[in-house]
């Protein structure tokens, strides 16, 4: 009997995003002119796809219970770094896609050092970090935007199959593989053991300050990956890249079910509130409120991803 | 350990950062002679007031064990709502500058009714005010469309340029603010509520303290200053600019990090945050001299930071070693 009220209430959970984002999408499609076009059902996935993946990363790292406040940072090298060793070499996209995923991973396998064994405070860390990086960024590029994306590449936001953009596909790829290392390896297991208790996990004999750092480590890998996929939609890497996505990181992770203090993540929940977000976005648009207050509509989703956190522990959920 | 003792180690920390900074001007002004006239130092001056009080700000709430990320938004909307007042409903300028801190005020009140709604601690703190930062951004966007607020009054302006006794009323009112401070983490209760929350949130709980009162009280502190920072910058400024704050939060950790607050909260030091902000506006201006390309500024104010935080952890460890109760 008590299994069965458990299956309810973790069903209503990811209900509960699910919900959200079919309700508003029927109102979209209903009151907003242009929502139930091929290009803009496009234009949203291919966004939430990027949102997607933003919000793993940052979910990594919000599994063994810190933040990431440099994705966006990393995520810019990681675009203009790639970009524009393909614009001085001329290697064929594959090597550059893997030059940007191994920046990624370095940036954010620095900064997993310095949270992990340097004692700083791991939010002041991550918090330089991101002026940093972006600083490294300004420097080293200065403003340049690099606009020679081969079209093979920019296809992926537009060529779809059955009105879903083929970097969606790779995105939900992306989550599934993250959501396997988690659930079922062990270096997945030990991750979220780390970050739901960590006198626990020292007990238990894992070695916390190798969690944290994999956590940035992977972190940084995927907000490369995010990089990537925003300049094929833009078709360009520039240093605006990253910039905003700090409330959005937080907002589609914690709406999906990644608890705040560690230890249980949503990325199910992730990919749909990604997809919610981007839906906002474009809705905001489509609605012809004004671009200017975006942020405070961000912001007041954050707050009410919280609402769904403090509810969650509340009832003490585990989410898939 | 000994209150005598205490003060001389605070002092210390004071000490350091003064001899930094008494090493840079030296340095800054052999290479570029224009660096101490007169009139840079005024302006260094100008730049410290504003990054003092931003300091100060971010102080407090250090001091309770958490973060305030919205201080630049608080200080950008406070002054944005303030500069409306003046503009398009007349208010005089001492009306403008109260309309400015109650906006603060108010938005620090909801931060911190937020922040204990979801637990009180730091990573509390840190969700709820970087909700408020895109919240409050947005606001401020929104109200003006982007577009900088002109026209104040002259007498409201005449704050940021004025000088009395050769040194910028700016300064002025930074340091009263941080003599107000001291004063209230010294002898006032609420001043030892907010760091005893700091240290230990459970155990002074178990004593008594009450969570939701320090939280207001603090956050509603920490807005009220974020406010008065802002308002001192756009007077400074001469217009209403939709930017103000944008640039603040790295500073306002910077500054009371060096300056000794521990980062874990329990602990303040208000004449370290006050020469912490005065070495980081000279570096600033420093910066412009070296004709430092603007591209390399964030990233050096990021390595001040690490630093910062790596020399208060070293400090931190040094003074346990020693067997200093920290």
């Amino acid at each position: 009997m008590s299994k069965n009220i458990l299956k309810k209430i973790l069903n209503l959970d990811l209900l509960s995003v699910v919900l959200a984002t079919v309700v508003l999408a029927v109102a979209l499609a209903t009151t907003a002119k242009g929502f139930l076009t091929t290009t803009s059902t496009l234009s949203i996935l291919s966004t939430g796809a990027v949102y997607a993946m933003v919000g793993i990363a940052q979910l990594l790292v919000l599994a063994v219970g810190q933040f990431n406040l440099a994705l966006g940072a990393i995520a810019c090298c990681s675009a203009m770094g790639s970009m524009a060793f393909m614009q001085a070499t001329g290697m064929p996209m594959v090597v550059t896609l893997l030059v940007g995923l191994l920046i990624g991973t370095l940036l954010g396998g620095i900064q997993g050092l310095l949270a992990a064994k340097s004692g700083i405070n791991p939010f002041v860390i991550t918090l330089a970090m991101n002026s940093v990086y972006y600083g490294l960024a300004t420097a080293v590029f200065r403003s340049s935007v690099f606009n020679q994306v081969p079209a093979e590449f920019k296809a992926i936001s537009t060529n779809n199959v059955g009105g879903i953009p083929v970097v969606f596909f790779i995105a939900v790829g992306i989550a599934i593989l993250i959501w396997l290392l988690l659930q079922k390896t062990y270096m997945g297991r030990r991750l979220l053991a780390a970050g739901a208790s960590l006198s626990a996990a020292v007990i238990a004999g894992i070695n916390t300050k190798n969690q944290i750092w994999v956590a940035h480590t992977l972190s940084g890998l995927i907000a490369a990956i995010a990089g990537l996929l925003i300049t094929a939609k833009l078709g360009a890497a520039q240093l605006s890249i990253g910039t905003g996505w700090m409330t959005m990181s937080f907002a589609t992770a914690v709406l999906g079910g990644t608890l705040m203090s560690g230890g249980k993540v949503g990325v199910t929940g992730t990919i749909i509130g990604a997809v919610l977000f981007s839906m906002i976005k474009s809705g905001l648009t489509l609605w012809g409120v004004s671009f200017y207050w975006t942020d405070t509509f961000m912001g007041l989703l954050l707050i009410v991803a919280f609402e769904f956190d403090r509810v969650r522990k509340r009832r003490g959920i585990k989410v898939g | 350990m000994s209150d005598s003792f205490r003060t001389k180690i605070a002092k210390s920390n004071a000490i350091s950062v003064i001899m930094f900074f008494i090493l840079f001007v030296i340095i800054m002004g052999i290479f570029r002679p224009k660096f101490i006239t007169g009139e840079n130092l005024s302006v260094i001056t100008k730049i410290f007031s504003i990054t003092a009080v931003v300091g100060l700000s971010q102080m407090v709430i250090i001091g309770t064990g958490g973060m305030n990320l919205a201080v630049g938004s608080i200080g950008g909307v406070s002054a944005i709502i303030a500069g409306k007042a003046m503009v398009e409903f007349g208010f005089g300028t001492f009306p403008t500058i109260l309309v400015g801190l109650l906006v603060g005020a108010l938005c620090g009140l909801i931060n911190g009714i937020l922040i204990n709604r979801y637990g009180g601690d730091g990573p509390a703190s840190f969700l709820v005010t970087l909700a408020m930062l895109s919240v409050l951004k947005g606001i401020t966007f929104g109200i003006t469309s982007g577009q900088p607020i002109y026209n104040l009054n002259t007498s409201f302006t005449a704050i940021g340029v004025k000088d009395i006794l050769g040194i910028p009323l700016l300064a002025y009112v930074a340091v009263i603010i941080g003599v107000l401070l001291w004063l209230m983490f010294k002898y006032l209760g609420i001043g030892r509520q907010i760091l005893a929350f700091g240290s230990n949130m459970v155990s002074a709980k178990l004593y008594g303290v009450s969570g939701l009162k320090t939280i207001l009280i603090a956050h509603t502190i920490s807005g009220l200053l974020a406010a008065c920072a802002g308002i001192m910058l756009m007077a400074r400024l001469g217009s209403g600019q939709t930017d103000i704050g944008d640039d603040w939060m790295m500073f306002s950790f910077a500054a009371p990090i060096l300056g000794g607050t521990r980062q874990a909260g329990g602990r303040v030091n208000v004449l370290g945050a006050l020469v912490g902000a005065l070495l980081l506006g000279a570096i600033q201006n420093g910066l412009v001299f070296l004709n430092m390309d603007v591209y390399w500024v964030k990233l050096i104010q990021g390595l001040i930071i690490l630093i910062a935080a790596t020399a208060e952890r070293v400090k931190t460890m040094s003074d346990r070693k020693r067997g200093e109760a920290v």
